[in-house]
Order: structure tokens, then sequence, then C-alpha cells
């Protein structure tokens, strides 16, 4: 699908605050997979992250009417997005129920030197980054991979700047820890 | 640049996130420091790690492409289906069944919910001033951490310096001293920091000591429920008796 500008995306969602289906449809296309890479990158489960986005555009577009234009749209939905993936994590605790492939799991703390440029330090890095606690990793997913600044990953958490650092070095620590075998 | 603050803006800089100045600062104190470059490389090489991490779409079993058709699918039944009329109209419908096609007496219902939703609101509003005021006082502490304004390095000078000045407010207004329950706090801190996955020594190495404010539940405290000016005038007060320069 190819980009909408910001006022485009906007009279989308005037539409779809009028009940217009097939805007919904416009607006869950158009930001459906970052919102997914996201999700899973936070909760490091597919099936879950399916999941996931799901109910969060169930309920984008049952709370659209609220929607006021004050951010962007993409940032009201991302915003509801991390907070259904922390929410999810501390209700299912299921940064114990990883479903990554066991032999990641095996590859820590006790990692091969040998395979540092092949798909098993992949696995062993996506398998860390399950291991950091739940809201310094979304912090790290949203710094590292959606390319976010402090002061947006502040706003999003309704956190601090200073908090935000804070839990970006502590997850950066703790994978370098994990990782340490590879160094 | 010392070692401490390179490792921390170490990321940043790889990111490519710092000024100019704070990025050659970084880099001539990789080249005088040899743990410090050591650290520089492996964090490197963690960075291109995380680089190559593909996104999670494009790996998962079947393409993307049937992954965002199978959710709409279900999306489009969900919308169509009569739970999407509105709560309102659902919960009428359900008690009146006999109006459910008097929109007229809906309204009438509706308003009345938002006068009652008001009353019940403002009450709520008017009972919880107390920790709004406390809300707004650890946010006012954390932006001054943050800031740098207090000019200290770590959670316990924090807590040091919050009791002080709890003692200070609790004196000015003649109340007890030391009403601050120091063991609920620090349970709560502990909870806080189990909460964020840290250890102890993340505590004492972190400038921003978010969770030590995080952990609000001592809010017995005057601290909490001083005015800003009353803050302030009693933080000046601690810092003058320990002679810890703002």
């Amino acid at each position: 699908m190819s980009e909408l500008s910001g006022d485009e995306i906007n009279q989308i969602v005037k539409k779809a605050q009028g009940g217009d289906n097939d805007a919904f449809e416009t607006l869950y296309r158009q930001f459906s997979r970052p919102l997914y890479n996201t999700i899973a990158r936070i909760v490091g489960d597919a099936e879950t992250a399916e999941e996931l986005v799901q109910e969060l555009f169930l309920k984008t577009f049952r709370k659209i009417c609220s929607f006021n234009y004050r951010s962007s749209f993409y940032t009201w939905v991302y915003r509801i997005a991390i907070n259904m993936s922390l929410n999810h994590l501390k209700s299912s605790k299921s940064r114990r129920e990883t479903k990554l492939p066991p032999e990641a799991w095996d590859a820590i703390p006790s990692g091969r030197k040998d395979d540092k440029d092949n798909v098993f330090l992949k696995e062993a890095t996506l398998a860390a980054i399950q291991k950091v606690p739940p809201r310094q990793r979304a912090v790290l997913v949203m710094r590292i991979y959606d390319d976010m600044d402090y002061a947006s990953i502040a706003g999003t958490l309704g956190s601090s700047v200073g908090a935000a650092k804070a839990n970006f070095h502590f997850a950066m620590q703790k994978l370098r820890n994990y990782l340490k075998d590879y160094r | 640049m010392n070692c401490r603050r390179f490792r921390k803006v170490l990321d940043d800089y790889l990111l490519g996130s710092l000024s100019e100045s704070e990025s050659i600062a970084i880099e001539a104190h990789a080249k005088s420091c040899e743990d410090c470059r050591e650290e520089l490389e492996a964090a490197s090489r963690l960075h291109k790690v995380l680089a190559t991490v593909d996104e999670p779409a494009s790996t998962v079993a079947g393409d993307w492409q049937a992954i965002e058709n199978r959710i709409w699918a279900r999306l489009k039944n969900e919308l169509e289906s009569p739970a999407n009329e509105g709560w309102l109209k659902r919960i009428l419908d359900v008690l009146f069944p006999q109006f459910a096609p008097r929109p007229a007496f809906a309204f009438g219902v509706s308003m009345g919910l938002v006068v009652v939703g008001t009353l019940v609101l403002g009450l709520f509003w008017l009972s919880t001033s107390q920790e709004r005021i406390a809300w707004d006082n650890t946010n006012l502490i954390q932006f001054w951490c943050d800031e740098g304004t207090l000019g200290l390095e770590n959670g316990t000078q924090i807590a040091s310096i919050m009791t002080g000045v709890e003692r200070i407010l609790a004196e000015d207004n003649g109340y007890d001293a030391y009403s601050i329950d120091t063991d609920a706090m620090l349970k709560s801190i502990a909870s806080e920091m189990n909460e964020e996955g840290l250890e102890p020594g993340d505590l004492e190495a972190s400038p921003m000591p978010s969770v030590l404010l995080d952990a609000g539940d001592f809010i017995e405290s005057d601290l909490l429920n001083a005015s800003r000016k009353e803050l302030e005038s009693a933080i000046e007060s601690v810092f003058s008796e320990t002679g810890n320069g703002a």
C-alpha cells in the first residue's frame, strides 16, 4: 500500500469516525504491519502478536470517535499497542512462556564463538531480547527498531525522559551481559 | 569524558544521536582507554547483530499478506456484528427493549447518565485532590532529578534528601517529624524495582532514580502534599543544612 500523507490519513480517520468500514480497512492495511512488528518484538511470539493486533484494531475502531487529532493517528494507535503489549506480559507472565526455539535459550549464556555470523546468533539475540524485563524491552524496541528519540518514548510510556534513558541503558547492559560469550 | 559517562552514552553514540562535540569526545576517550575501546567494539558488534534481526512480519509462518487478510476477516466480522452499535444502545436495548426504536427516549436517558456521571466524577476529583498534589510533586522532583537541578548522583542520595525535606515540611507545618514510613518506602522501592526487573546495583548506578519516585506507595508523606513553594523552600533548607550544593 502506498504511503499516505498526514492530511490524507486524517480524512480517512474522519470517515472511519462516521462508521465507514472501508476507511477502517484502509487504516488497518496502512498500519498493521509496523504495529505487528513492534508487538511481536515485545511479546516475542508470532501467535500472540497476531491476537494482539486484532484486539488492538478492534479497540481502536470502537474508540475511534475519541481520537482528537492532537497527535498523529499512528502515534495514538502505537501508544495503545505498547500499553497493550506490556499489559499482556504483565497479566500472562509470558516472559517465561516464550515460544522461541529451545536451542536459542540454550545459547544463553554459553554462546559458541564459531557461530558468530550465522542464524544461530540471531536466534540467541532474539532470545536475549526476551530475557530483558518487559518495560526495558519495550524501550529497547522503540529506540532500536522504531528509531524513536527519548522524548517520544517517554510520551508513549507516560514516563519522564530520564526514566526512558535509564530503561534503555539497563536494557542494553543486560543484552551485552547475556551475549557476552559472543564477544 | 570519563569511563562512566562513556559507557552511559555509548549506545546513543552508535545510534548516531549524540551531538558532534560529544561524538568527538567519545572517539577521543576510546583512543586513550583500552577497556572502553573494547567496550565500544563489543557494543558495535551487538548493534550490528541487532540490525540484522529480521522484522517479525517477514519471518512468521505463512506470508504476511495471508496473516494480514486473516486478521482483517476477523475484524470485519466483529465490526459488522450488532455489538458494534455502541454500548449505550446495547444497554438500553437490553434494559428497555420496548423503547429501542425511540431515539428521543434514548437521548433523555443518555443526558441523565451524563449529569449523574459528571456529579460522580466531580466528587471523585475532589476526594482525590490530595493524591493529585502528591502526583504533581513526584513529577516535579523527578524533573529536578532529570535536569540535574539537585546535583545528586544516585537513588540513595535522593532518598536521603527526600527524608530531610519531609522532616522540614513536618516541622514547618507542626506535624510529627519523620511521618514517612521508611519500611513501607523501602518495600515499595523493592517492589517497584522487582517489577522493572532491576537489581539493587541498578539503583545505585542510576542517575535517574525513576524507580524510587515511581514507588509512590509511601504517600502518607507531608512532602507529597506540600505546595511547590513549600517544597522548594524545604529543599533549599536541606541543602543549606547538609552543604549539598544545588
